[in-house]
């Protein structure tokens, strides 16, 4: 193919002599023609003559940034024109070979989209395209700065450079060694000027042949440079590709989480009004939620109704249990296990029928293995034992004589039918089969013949009552619905569609903002916590992973590593007031985003337990009167909730689920949801009180180290607190610091610590930064974790959990477990260790990935001088002969002989 | 097409009639010849390939051989696949070690689905040409894929001798020039790769009646070569266009396939080796006992460890196809719109392909070519 371009080539470029082709040009004809602008050279007359080829319209393209935007837009389109004509069968060759990047990125998408179907959170799911779209941008880009960009600078010309062809053909100069149209390297510009670039490369101007010479050079370091572009960007483009994509992520992730919150908000505000402002209000349906409702099946509806459908000739329909459970899981798909138990409960409920039971082939078979297992080994049946068959007539005869007793219908009383139903299904009497069985055994005895009749009655009496016992007769796999039944359970089709539809819309809304992924806002801003809280004790600007390693998962080292870094924090004014104003403020917008804007005064209130004091015992129903943001959820939920209770009361379970009653609100959904999302609040503002606090007892310690008025022993106990407040537990508490036997020691350390005291500094920073104050927070934590309620200290002698989960010593306030738990916020020590381990994770990801790029980046910088200088080509070596003699020429007398002239051309094909 | 060697070509100085060492070249009038098109030449043009490309291709071009060519660095495209392939296997593989022990699982857990992701991306977008290729050569009677062996005789090797010594009086003053012949380069080449440049005059004219008779064109032909040309390359184009675009999308399936399964389930259990050292042979056991042993163990393994992969896999098409387990909407059927959508590129490409060629075979036999309502020179 090559070869054949190359003969095409040289059939172009040797054009004709155009002074040869005037002269053979009849002269006088041309003079009477008319100016005429001919299509091509078959209209002119005495065109065979004439011919002579047009101009090239190829030319070098050139840098430049508008440009190359311009280029790559209609480049894309190129792309697209060369997809159709392939597949047209007009195709060229240049085309045919775009047709493969265009499905390289159509199997990108592909590859992107099935990829997010794979990702819980919005960032992962859109970094899916990001990365094809990095990958992409790193392949075009890598070349540029790897190898080309420096190989121009080395060189003196680009070695990737286009050029367009006279069929408009964007395409690379030197991609092809045999074939480089050097001819369009024309002049005009420094770039295209062969001259300038021999300069460059410092080939003498005197040089025979210089023209070649650079051509030859250009050749060489352009397949060079090309060769090492296939062997870098192996490694050099994945790796590129993600520290793209890890760059991007950096700046990409409060955007994602800000857009989150804002459709929250925007979200929650639309169902607040549909639901609770304007319930009435039908909302006008737009065409395009028409269509959508056009093609969204309705799962519930349409399950409900088929689960429940019968015939009309028919007053009973007999349904498997399996039939049962798929419907099951099927209506409550998306509500959770709690809901889909609760109405398998109801349902076995009002399905059950104690007298009746549906037999059919499987069940006859059981019932036959039964006996036999009942009466194996029994003399008065070892004759033989009671067949499939010989149970299946005694049933078919018992149903029979039941029924002519009240129909004479021949059809109803024909009793190869009753058997076939019998094999089939069919709801029978409990009460005829244990008849049957009875009727059977006697039938089996009679036939067996030697038997009296005092014998047969005994038989009977004994048969009968062991088979009366219920591990003979086996429950049915199969259930009977009535008319009435399937009434109940489609008068649950409305509320509970009503109910699914707003609670998964709601608990959708609510995972915008609290939910347990990633790029949550409330996610987003404990990584920012841990990040906050990790730079204040960790403060060096380089955190390597080197200096990080012994952190990682140590919680001891953290520990002496955050006391050593915060006692020389606090040592620093102005440092120690950056830090509490850091955790305040962080705070202080944490409150404005959960609670909405200027609310600080509601969560007071409620958070804090107002001014009573009552403190951070939740009570929701309060909550909700406060008007804050997150009221429109629980609201909502309990809006919800309540209008489930509608539904028929059957479903006792499934209301107590989803609506609480009265007696046990607290273990419905509803409840459920509002107060996890409470304590995601909770827990957060906790953790930045507990912080705040860290930093006052060690500002404490250290201010009080060097006061006269301090005694020996509040020192002790503040030197304690430094290890406590950073690493205690709610445990910790409990066995009151070691302090079991020392009860009076642990209530000085809790005066002390959690008395309410803060230090000024520590007031003044929190108060430029924030409106919230720790005061609420330490009394609780005291009274609570101090255990200083009535008669309280009695107790303290003893470990928990005795004392502390025994909530009857508590008379004038109920605290849980759980309380006690929340009050103690995030461990600082864990909180780091978090914090350590990200950025260890990050900083070696980025070591790791960064070296490896910068590696190749420099190898391919530094292969660059090594280009286009080893081998001395024969060119090469003949010009700097010719350099060398003109030296000699310059410089050396007339007298010198051409012993010396050959001397130096002889150095020269050394290869000096 | 073999380059002749003249005296402009060995511009290097010397002309041809200087050569004092020539060593007898081999098989100096070897032609390009058609290969077969199996399986087994298809391995051979590929390792051929491969491993020049690794080799002898990368060294002349980063040395700027004046016979490095375009063949060639066409051929080192699989470098920086494989290369770029293992360095992001090998990154996330191995980086994951030196994380946390929770950041550790999960970034190998990644980095299996990514090593899997790989692997399968690789074979379905080999294995998916023959989807395109096989009905269309079987339809149209041409194989795209046909394989010939491009025999290409390099430029000749300068090699200066040794100069003689300055004060050696009698030596000639001027080094030597040996002009040495290389071995002839082997290309392994496909007959229909160019529209523009196809290599009919390697074929024989059978091949020709062949294609005019599966299209329409008829039999005993007088030129059956120019009749069946524009078949020909109308084929090539829609094919080629066909192959490209569905075979992406093959690939695109493949690493569907390899993010639906539970593959590192798979490789913890079954690649990592940990079983196949361990067999209960006692120390002092004798050689052929524990050899036996050994060998059980092994083939248990081995068995065990593919009737696995089967299920993996099997498991893995099953989760890609409908959807994770609870899934529903597009997260549902991701897997089955990619499925059908490469299936459909196949179907259409295949289908679009053999019905042009059709419809140009009937246009030809009608004789419709020309259409004199166009002002042009080309017939």
């Amino acid at each position: 193919m090559a070869i054949d371009r190359i003969q095409n080539q040289t059939a172009f470029t040797q054009r004709p002599n155009v002074a040869q082709h005037s002269a053979n040009v009849n002269m006088e004809r041309l003079v009477y023609l008319p100016r005429k602008h001919y299509k091509n050279h078959n209209e002119i007359p005495n065109s065979v003559n004439m011919i002579k080829p047009e101009p090239g319209q190829g030319h070098l393209l050139n840098g430049g940034l508008f440009g190359s935007i311009g280029r790559f837009f209609s480049n894309r389109i190129y792309d697209i024109k060369s997809v159709y004509r392939g597949y047209k069968g007009t195709a060229n060759d240049h085309q045919l070979g775009r047709t493969n990047d265009v499905g390289l990125v159509l199997g990108g998408l592909g590859i992107a989209s099935f990829l997010t179907t794979k990702r819980i959170a919005t960032m992962p799911k859109h970094m899916e395209f990001i990365g094809l779209a990095s990958f992409l941008a790193s392949m075009a880009l890598w070349p540029k700065i790897g190898i080309f960009g420096p190989a121009r600078l080395v060189h003196g010309f680009d070695a990737d450079k286009r050029y367009i062809d006279d069929q408009g053909r964007n395409k690379s100069v030197f991609q092809d060694p045999n074939y480089i149209p050097f001819d369009l390297y024309r002049g005009k510009k420094k770039s295209e000027n062969l001259s300038a670039i021999a300069d460059y490369m410092g080939i003498d101007r005197d040089a025979d042949n210089r023209e070649e010479i650079v051509k030859d050079q250009m050749k060489k370091i352009a397949t060079q440079n090309h060769t090492l572009w296939m062997l870098t960007s192996g490694p050099a483009v994945p790796t590129l590709t993600a520290l793209m994509c890890n760059a991007f992520e950096r700046g990409y992730e409060p955007f994602i989480v800000k857009q989150k919150a804002s459709k929250h908000d925007k979200m929650i505000d639309e169902l607040y009004k549909n639901l609770i402002e304007n319930p009435q209000n039908q909302k006008e349906e737009t065409f395009i939620t028409k269509i959508k409702k056009a093609f969204t099946k309705d799962k519930v509806t349409s399950s409900i109704n088929k689960f429940t459908a019968m015939d009309l000739d028919k007053s009973e329909k007999i349904i498997t249990k399996k039939e049962l459970t798929n419907f099951i899981n099927t209506v409550t798909e998306g509500a959770g296990a709690g809901v889909s138990n609760a109405l398998a409960k109801d349902l076995s409920k009002i399905l059950a029928t104690p007298d009746k039971t549906v037999i059919d082939s499987k069940y006859i078979e059981t019932l036959a293995k039964n006996i036999e297992t009942k009466f194996q080994g029994h003399k008065l049946l070892k004759n033989g034992i009671i067949s499939f068959d010989e149970i299946t007539e005694a049933l078919t005869e018992t149903i029979h004589k039941k029924l002519s007793q009240s129909t004479n219908d021949a059809n109803t009383l024909d009793k190869e039918k009753i058997k076939e139903s019998l094999l089939k299904n069919r709801a029978v009497n409990k009460k005829s089969v244990e008849e049957a069985i009875i009727q059977a055994v006697k039938a089996k005895l009679e036939k067996s013949g030697n038997i009296n009749s005092s014998l047969l009655k005994r038989i009977q009496q004994m048969a009968a009552a062991d088979i009366k016992g219920t591990d003979i007769i086996p429950s049915s796999d199969k259930i009977i619905m009535t008319r009435e039944k399937a009434e109940i359970i489609n008068s649950l089709t409305e509320p509970f569609k009503e109910y699914l539809t707003n609670f998964i819309q709601l608990r959708k809304i609510n995972n915008l903002k609290m939910g347990d992924i990633a790029d949550s806002q409330n996610a987003y801003f404990w990584k920012q916590l841990e990040k906050t809280f990790t730079n204040i004790v960790q403060p060096n600007n380089v955190i390597t992973s080197r200096a990080l390693k012994p952190l990682v998962d140590n919680e001891e080292a953290i520990k002496i590593r955050t006391k050593e870094n915060l006692e020389k924090l606090v040592k620093n004014d102005d440092a120690y007031k950056r830090a509490v104003a850091a955790i305040s403020t962080l705070k202080d917008k944490y409150l404005a985003a959960m609670l909405g804007e200027g609310r600080q005064g509601a969560y007071t209130n409620f958070v804090l337990g107002g001014n009573n004091g009552s403190g951070v015992a939740w009570n929701l129903r309060t909550f909700s009167s406060q008007g804050t943001e997150m009221d429109k959820f629980i609201e909502l939920q309990s809006k919800i909730a309540s209008n489930f209770r509608k539904v028929n009361h059957s479903f006792e379970n499934l209301i107590n689920i989803i609506a609480g009653n009265s007696v046990d609100y607290t273990k419905s959904i509803a409840s459920l949801e509002t107060s996890a999302n409470v304590t995601k609040v909770e827990n957060f503002v906790t953790a930045c009180d507990r912080l705040i606090h860290t930093l006052d007892i060690y500002k404490r310690a250290d201010g009080y180290a060097h006061a006269n008025d301090w005694t020996q022993y509040k020192a002790t106990l503040l030197e304690e607190a430094k290890i406590n407040v950073i690493s205690a537990e709610g445990h910790d508490f409990f066995a009151k610091f070691n302090n079991v036997n020392k009860p009076d020691k642990f209530r000085n350390y809790m005066q002390l610590i959690y008395d309410g005291y803060l230090l000024d500094e520590t007031k003044s920073a929190m108060s430029e930064a924030s409106k919230s104050t720790l005061t609420a927070w330490l009394k609780r934590t005291h009274d609570v974790m101090g255990m200083a309620f009535k008669d309280a200290w009695q107790y303290c002698e003893f470990v928990y959990p005795s004392v502390s989960t025994d909530n009857k010593v508590f008379d004038n306030m109920t605290t849980t477990p759980f309380e006690r738990f929340k009050l103690q916020g995030k461990n600082p020590v864990e909180l780091l260790n978090q914090g350590f381990k990200n950025s260890y994770n990050s900083n070696k990801w980025l070591r790791t990935f960064g070296g490896l790029f910068t590696c190749v980046l420099g190898f391919s910088i530094l292969a660059q001088f090594f280009f286009g200088k080893k081998d001395s080509t024969i060119p090469l070596e003949k010009n700097r002969i010719a350099r060398l003699r003109r030296e000699q020429n310059e410089t050396l007398t007339q007298n010198t002989t051409n012993e010396s002239v050959q001397k130096l051309e002889m150095e020269a094909a050394n290869g000096n | 097409m073999i380059p002749k060697v003249t005296s402009e070509i060995v511009s290097c100085g010397a002309k041809r009639h200087e050569r004092t060492n020539t060593p007898a070249k081999k098989n100096e009038n070897e032609e390009p010849r058609v290969l077969e098109s199996n399986i087994r030449n298809r391995t051979k043009a590929a390792y051929h390939k491969t491993t020049n490309a690794f080799t002898e291709y990368m060294a002349k071009g980063l040395m700027g051989d004046i016979n490095s060519n375009f063949y060639e660095f066409l051929s080192m495209r699989p470098v920086p696949t494989l290369l770029g392939s293992l360095t992001f296997i090998g990154l996330f593989n191995g980086v994951s070690k030196y994380f946390d022990a929770r950041g550790f699982q999960q970034a190998k857990k990644l980095g299996i689905k990514f090593a899997a992701g790989v692997i399968f991306y690789a074979i379905a977008k080999t294995l998916s040409k023959d989807l395109i290729t096989r009905p269309v050569a079987w339809a149209t009677g041409v194989d795209i894929e046909q394989p010939y062996l491009n025999v290409v005789y390099p430029f000749p090797k300068v090699i200066m001798t040794e100069p003689p010594k300055p004060n050696d009086k009698l030596a000639n003053k001027q080094p030597t020039r040996i002009i040495q012949d290389l071995d002839p380069q082997y290309q392994y080449q496909k007959l229909w790769e160019s529209v523009e440049f196809p290599r009919i005059d390697l074929v024989k004219p059978e091949y020709f009646d062949k294609i005019a008779k599966k299209n329409g064109l008829g039999e005993n032909l007088n030129s059956a070569e120019t009749e069946a040309k524009p078949i020909l390359k109308n084929v090539i184009s829609t094919a080629t266009t066909a192959s490209r675009i569905s075979s992406f999308l093959w690939a695109a399936c493949g690493v569907g396939l390899a993010a639906s399964g539970d593959w590192d389930g798979y490789y913890n259990t079954y690649l990592t080796g940990t079983k196949l050292g361990k067999c209960n042979v006692k120390k002092d056991a004798p050689l052929k006992d524990k050899v036996t042993a050994k060998l059980n163990n092994f083939w248990q393994h081995t068995k065990e460890g593919t009737l696995a992969l089967g299920n993996t896999f099997k498991n893995s098409a099953k989760e890609f196809y409908k959807g994770a387990p609870g899934s529903k909407g597009f997260k549902k059927h991701a897997g089955k719109i990619l499925f059908f959508t490469a299936l459909g590129s196949s179907i259409f490409g295949v289908a679009n392909t053999i019905i042009r060629a059709r419809s140009i075979g009937k246009n030809l036999c009608d004789k419709n070519i020309i259409d004199n309502s166009k002002d042009s020179m080309a017939v």
